[in-house]
């Protein structure tokens, strides 16, 4: 078939190419053969990946829920609607009424049949590689999170940057929530994440964060807890409490002050707000950066204790007393009192570890990390080595200044 | 016109080891899987493990410079028996630069472009080396320079990037595996990235008449070591524990980077310099097997002539003739085409071939064959002696 | 079927070599007549050959002491090729005039012309021309020609005078520090400008004359100790190998001698401004000055050429690199941009940033085209656009202006023709390519060629498309100089150059891939005179 194209090429090439030389022409035939080889391979079969913008479904943000029937899931996601969204001359203006997002749900036995189905009711293509939160619910994280876990983090289009989040009711709820500030419920979890560092409060897991903890034969994953609730008719979403797994399951809740000193034990609260109650009203104290290391030390007899070292920064955010606590011996006295909330926190939380038998902390990595033989030893027990383990607090607290105000504002105190 | 220079510079040899190793430790995953978060130490002993190999090679261009491998042996066996050995080292090419094509088959294929058929990435790229072989293969070590510092750049910006996620405890424990584990990975280190640059072999007779080849190979795999040692160590302090279980770990580390939400998705820049490296390697490793099949075909260890330009002198060494050698590019890349396309069926099988039977295939021609070689030249006496330094 | 065609093509060319050759021996044979002793038989001969030209003029007197003893003789020139006054006053004058002391029988002798051209004529420039053809070409370059009855020589007497152009500043390159003078399509004004700019005897120009029938001249101009004999030799052994009717400017000349006549890139230089042709030949390069153009060439060239300017050697250090590098990157921009949107926006969304996404898919929403029709269409818009811009009459240039701006733009947008991201690329692409004019060109090209690569393939197509782009460039050679110099075959010393500019209290060597014979431009331990020293590998 080759020599037949090449018999008709020579034809219409012949009366053109005898001005040129034999060489040449040899040359021209040659490239051309190629040429077409080229163009005949670039168009019959590269294209199949190519997608049109306006054929993309862009997904914010996905929600599994258990589906109605047995063994079944239901997936949401939340697809943007990009004609209201975007600013340009062709986008119509979004009006007051105009959602610029759609929910879309669909109930069947995996993840991935689930993606294919939505194609039967929607004339787009799930798009994954946008997506920032994953909100499974609690049900479905009770029964199972491998399955979620393991397609999202296969696929080539997600990316392990995505926040994981377990919600209390129903996933698609949460998607449904009204957003204040956002245009999309999802993006608006999306950048609540990002800004949880503020208060310390929650703690901020990702994708790659909750694979890592599972791969993890003795640390116990956890994830932030969301919740819908009802105010003046609208639903809103809270983040609110921390939810522990283990064996791939979710087993327990940590709640405000546990998750509190979970975060403070793993070095992840970095500012944050503290009321302590003096005996002359209440001061909020901000600390603004804080880091803490966790360390394995082998006792006399060859247990192990953990060492936590916590060191805080702050500064005096607000004085509601009429004592003026710039005094040293207030600081001080401020100093002890942040020392023992920060101590009662992580006290609770390995209270509630003990309790639940879960290794939120990460002792197992760290003494797998430093004494590998006794990690050897203690690996097989874990479950019931672990609440064994004690760990030694030592909190220090440096206050740095007290703002722009040195004194209170007291009535008669600038006499 | 005496402007013209065929041959190329020891640097640029040497950059060009290093770009060529540099495309397989890019998809280092498979060493990794074995020895987990101690595998940036194996980057140094593989280079340890490799120093005998290349002292093998140096030996036998010294003994017979500005000659390629396939007229080595072609002197050391005799003509019959050489044509033989010859004819092994152009499976090994020609396998290797399947098993290379097929690498970036699966990486274009799985990570770009899902839907696409391989065989037409595969046969694009294939496509690209033949255009780099017609223009002359000087021109790709000219730009070999360029190359190197595009691809360090690249690596030290990704490593800075990464510097935000890491987390050093992911490093310990420290040397707690078997040492088989270790003896393995090494080999494997050895035989897979290092071991190819048996293909440069066929390129020192560009180093011109009294170039050395040693010293830019040593210089090009310390590079690649070093190069290796980041990579990896990288790749584990930012993935923890799933290092083992990705499939590409630098491409992984290198998502996850997002710098102040402007410095982000920049796995596409790895993507592109991974294409480009590939691209250079199996094009070397394609003219080391069409220049063989030239040579030993033809027989006669005469110089080829450079294609008839107007104005361009005949060059010396190792150009490709047009009028026997387009065809010749063209076949070899059709066959390594159809090669890469049935060598495996999986990608499954790619992983299980690497981890068990590449170092010892790879090993058997880096090693074996030439140290067969450099013994018999020894014995039988051939070629230059071995100068004895003032 | 093969047979009798190779038969046929067999025949074709056989019968072609015989007219060649035909018409060779007839114009040899023409081109060695000699002239004869009569005039009138010269001036019959004269007349047929120029074939009855309404501006040829022959104008017979005669002079000498005798009344009855005169000396005749004819003057030959082209009406609007010489210079009037110098016919006049400087040759029909003093033989008319100064002549009477000539008999005729003195002037029928051979020494009779000399004498004529030693004693009488106050003219500049005389040749002697002994055949015909050596008058015709003598006439055709604006000379005169003088043939007196009795004598087989004739003079050719240089009166060239025709309309010039003044010397102004070039459209094509302009200039805001330095000098702004431009090269006119006089041959001699624009080797006297090179040598105004260099008072070294050391510039040598050669001159050959190319073209059978436009007999054009041109000069190569080398500064001898500084070019590589090696380079010059081939020059010129190019340009004798040039075989064709019509040089009508300089690119013609260009499209024979370069190495790579099929490469998008060209790798011959061409400037209008004198500065810049000295600023090469002191680098070592050679000129070729084509006469009728404006435009001189310059060889080797090398890539990096086309992001040097003469202005970066008037600014100050710093901000000439910044200014380097800005070309640098709108090169990359012109070139890449459109293939990147389309493989960003077809094949790989997620590298997009979210927010930009949705704004691009806001905009894409109701337009009819894929990406990749609606950029090509764009870009085809654009050439269109710029090629009418060039090529339109003054008048109605400012309204095509606003028609382009103003309808293709804003009223395709908002009629949903196309989407807005693509229009704001392809303005980007198109005033980048502005910053690099000599090889804008070859951007177009290019242009396509990877925007084919990514419509099809994605950023894989891109990067296979860049990197053959590089390995041609790469592979490309300028006289034997390999055209990514400094770059490819690395070397150090170039990259003063390059995409920096160093002071140039530092810049003391030339570009080593031309081989100099003199590397060093200041005084500090010469590199050695007459040896070709090429430098280090």
């Amino acid at each position: 078939m080759i020599k037949k194209a090449v018999k008709t090429g020579r034809k219409l090439f012949l009366p053109f190419s005898l001005s040129f030389s034999r060489q040449r022409r040899e040359k021209a035939r040659r490239a051309t053969a190629v040429l077409l080889c080229t163009l005949l391979i670039l168009s019959l079969s590269s294209c199949w990946s190519r997608r049109e913008l306006n054929t993309l479904a862009i997904v914010l943000g996905t929600g599994l829920d258990v589906g109605d029937q047995p063994d079944t899931l239901k997936l949401t996601a939340q697809v943007v609607k990009a004609s209201a969204i975007g600013s340009g001359s062709t986008a119509k203006a979004g009006g007051a009424g105009e959602k610029a997002y759609v929910n879309i749900s669909y109930t069947d036995k995996s993840v991935l049949s689930v993606l294919r189905g939505i194609t039967h009711m929607q004339s787009r293509r799930p798009y994954f590689s946008h997506n920032e939160v994953f909100i499974f619910s609690s049900d479905l994280a009770k029964r199972d999170m491998a399955e979620g876990l393991d397609a999202f983090a296969r696929d080539y289009e997600s990316r392990l940057h995505a926040d994981l989040l377990i919600s209390k009711g129903k996933a698609s709820d949460i998607l449904q929530g009204e957003a204040a500030l956002e245009k999309i419920p999802a993006r608006q979890i999306g950048d609540m994440m990002e800004d949880q560092e503020i208060n310390s409060e929650t703690a901020v897991v990702t994708l790659r964060d909750f694979s890592i903890a599972t791969l993890s034969g003795s640390k116990a994953p956890v994830a932030p807890m969301i919740e819908v609730y009802e105010s003046g008719g609208e639903k809103h979403i809270k983040l609110e409490d921390t939810a522990v797994f283990k064996g791939g399951k979710m087993i327990g809740e940590l709640d405000k002050s546990q998750t509190r000193g979970l975060l403070w034990v793993t070095n992840q609260a970095k500012s944050g707000v503290k009321t302590l109650d003096t005996r002359w009203g209440q001061v909020v104290l901000e600390i603004f950066d804080s880091n803490s290391k966790l360390k394995p030390v082998k006792n006399g007899d060859g247990t192990i204790r953990m060492e936590l070292t916590v060191n805080g920064d702050g500064t005096i955010e607000s004085n509601e007393t009429n004592e003026d606590m710039s005094r040293l011996e207030n600081v001080e006295m401020l100093k002890g009192l942040m020392k023992e909330a920060i101590r009662a926190d992580i006290e609770n939380a390995l209270h509630q570890a003990r309790t639940l038998s879960a290794d939120v902390f990460g002792f197992g990595e760290a003494i797998h990390q430093e004494y590998p033989e006794e990690w050897e030893k203690m690996k097989e027990n874990w479950e019931r080595e672990f609440p064994k383990i004690g760990l030694n607090v030592q909190v220090n607290v440096m206050l740095h200044s007290t703002g722009s105000l040195t004194e209170p504002v007291v009535p008669g105190g600038g006499q | 016109m005496t402007l013209e220079k065929e041959n190329i510079s020891s640097k640029e040899l040497a950059f060009a080891v290093f770009c060529f190793i540099h495309g397989t430790v890019l998809r280092s995953g498979f060493i990794i899987s074995v020895t987990r978060n101690d595998s940036w130490a194996m980057a140094f002993t593989g280079l340890l493990f490799m120093l005998p190999i290349v002292a093998i090679y140096a030996g036998l261009l010294r003994k017979f410079p500005g000659k390629s491998l396939v007229e080595i042996d072609d002197i050391i066996f005799g003509p019959i028996l050489g044509k033989v050995i010859s004819a092994l080292y152009l499976f090994f090419f020609a396998s290797l630069a399947a098993l290379n094509t097929r690498d970036l088959g699966n990486f274009v294929a799985v990570h770009m472009m899902p839907e696409t058929p391989i065989a037409a990435a595969i046969a694009v790229f294939l496509l690209g080396c033949v255009y780099t072989l017609r223009k002359g293969i000087e021109n790709l070590i000219n730009l070999s320079t360029l190359l190197f510092i595009i691809s360090a750049g690249a690596l030290a910006l990704n490593a800075i990037l990464v510097l935000k996620e890491v987390q050093p405890e992911f490093l310990k424990p420290l040397f707690r595996l078997e040492p088989q584990k270790y003896v393995q990975a090494t080999v494997s280190v050895t035989a897979v990235p290092m071991g190819e640059v048996l293909a440069f072999t066929m390129l020192t007779p560009m180093l011109g008449k009294n170039g050395k080849a040693a010293k830019p190979l040593l210089l090009g795999l310390v590079l690649s070591s070093v190069s290796m040692a980041i990579v990896l160590m990288r790749d584990i302090v930012t993935l923890g524990p799933l290092v083992s279980i990705v499939s590409l770990p630098a491409f992984e580390s290198i998502r996850y980077v997002s710098l102040g939400d402007i410095l982000t998705r920049l796995e596409s820049v790895y993507g592109v310099i991974l294409i480009i490296l590939f691209l250079l390697k199996v094009s070397i490793l394609l003219y080391a097997f069409v220049l063989g099949l030239t040579q030993m075909l033809s027989g006669k260890r005469r110089p080829l002539s450079n294609p008839g330009h107007e104005g361009q002198a005949s060059g010396t060494a190792q150009s490709l003739n047009s009028k026997n050698h387009p065809p010749l590019i063209l076949i070899s890349a059709a066959l390594v085409f159809f090669y890469s396309l049935f060598v495996f069926e999986s990608m499954m099988e790619n992983k299980n071939w690497g981890a068990t039977t590449a170092p010892f295939f790879s090993l058997t021609f880096e090693f074996l064959l030439p140290a067969v070689s450099l013994l018999v030249a020894c014995l039988r006496k051939l070629g230059r002696a071995r100068e004895v330094k003032a | 079927m093969h047979f009798i065609i190779k038969l046929i093509r067999l025949f074709k060319e056989q019968h072609k070599q015989n007219r060649k050759e035909d018409e060779d021996s007839r114009r040899s044979e023409e081109s060695t007549q000699g002239l004869s002793p009569a005039l009138e038989k010269n001036l019959d001969t004269v007349k047929a050959r120029f074939g009855e030209s309404s501006d040829l003029i022959i104008r017979e007197f005669s002079f000498g002491k005798d009344k009855g003893a005169e000396v005749k003789a004819a003057l030959i020139f082209l009406d609007g090729m010489v210079n009037q006054s110098t016919i006049n006053d400087s040759i029909i004058k003093p033989l008319m005039h100064d002549g009477w002391y000539f008999h005729a029988k003195e002037a029928s002798d051979l020494s009779g012309i000399d004498e004529i051209r030693d004693r009488l004529l106050t003219v500049g420039e005389v040749k002697t021309a002994f055949t015909y053809s050596e008058v015709m070409d003598a006439c055709l370059s604006g000379d005169a020609v003088l043939m007196t009855e009795g004598s087989c020589k004739a003079l050719d007497i240089g009166a060239k005078g025709w309309e010039k152009r003044a010397i102004t500043e070039p459209t094509s390159e302009a200039a805001i520090r330095g000098p702004r003078e431009g090269f006119t399509e006089n041959l001699r004004t624009n080797t006297s400008m090179i040598r105004r700019k260099i008072k070294d005897p050391a510039l040598k120009i050669r001159s050959a004359v190319i073209g059978k029938r436009t007999h054009t001249q041109v000069n190569i101009l080398y500064i001898e100790g500084i070019a590589n004999p090696n380079l010059v030799c081939e020059v010129e052994r190019r340009l004798k190998k040039i075989d064709t009717d019509a040089i009508l400017a300089a690119g013609y000349v260009e499209h024979y001698i370069e190495d790579a006549p099929f490469s998008v890139f060209p790798t011959l230089w061409c400037s209008e401004k004198p500065d810049a042709i000295a600023g090469k030949l002191l680098e070592g390069r050679v000129a070729i000055a084509v006469d009728g153009s404006p435009f001189v060439i310059s060889m080797p060239m090398l890539f990096v050429e086309n992001f040097q300017n003469t202005e970066d050697y008037i600014t100050r250090s710093y901000y000439a690199t910044m200014m380097r590098v800005l070309r640098l990157i709108s090169f990359l921009i012109s070139l890449f941009t459109p293939a990147l949107y389309i493989a960003l926006t077809t094949y790989h969304q997620e590298l997009i940033p979210t927010t930009l996404l949705f704004t691009m898919a806001a905009s894409s929403e109701g337009v009819p085209f894929p990406a990749a029709v609606e950029m090509s269409l764009m870009l085809l818009i654009f050439e269109i656009l710029q090629e009418a811009g060039v090529r339109m009459p003054r008048p109605i240039g400012q309204t095509i202006s606003i028609v382009g701006a103003l309808v293709m733009g804003e009223a395709a947008v908002q009629a949903g023709i196309v989407g807005a991201p693509v229009v704001i690329v392809t303005a980007i692409t198109a005033v980048s390519s502005f910053s690099i004019p000599f090889a804008s060109d070859a951007i177009s090209l290019a242009r396509w060629f990877l925007l084919i690569l990514a419509a099809t393939m994605g950023l894989f197509g891109i990067t296979m498309g860049a990197f053959i782009l590089l390995i041609h460039l790469a592979s490309l050679r300028s006289f034997g100089a390999h055209y990514l110099a400094p770059l490819a075959p690395f070397q150090k010393a170039g990259l003063k150059d390059t995409v920096v500019r160093a002071p140039l209290r530092d810049m003391k060597t030339r570009p080593q891939e031309i081989q100099p014979q003199d590397s060093q431009r200041n005084s500090e331990a010469p590199n050695g005179g007459t040896d070709e020293q090429g430098g280090k590998p």
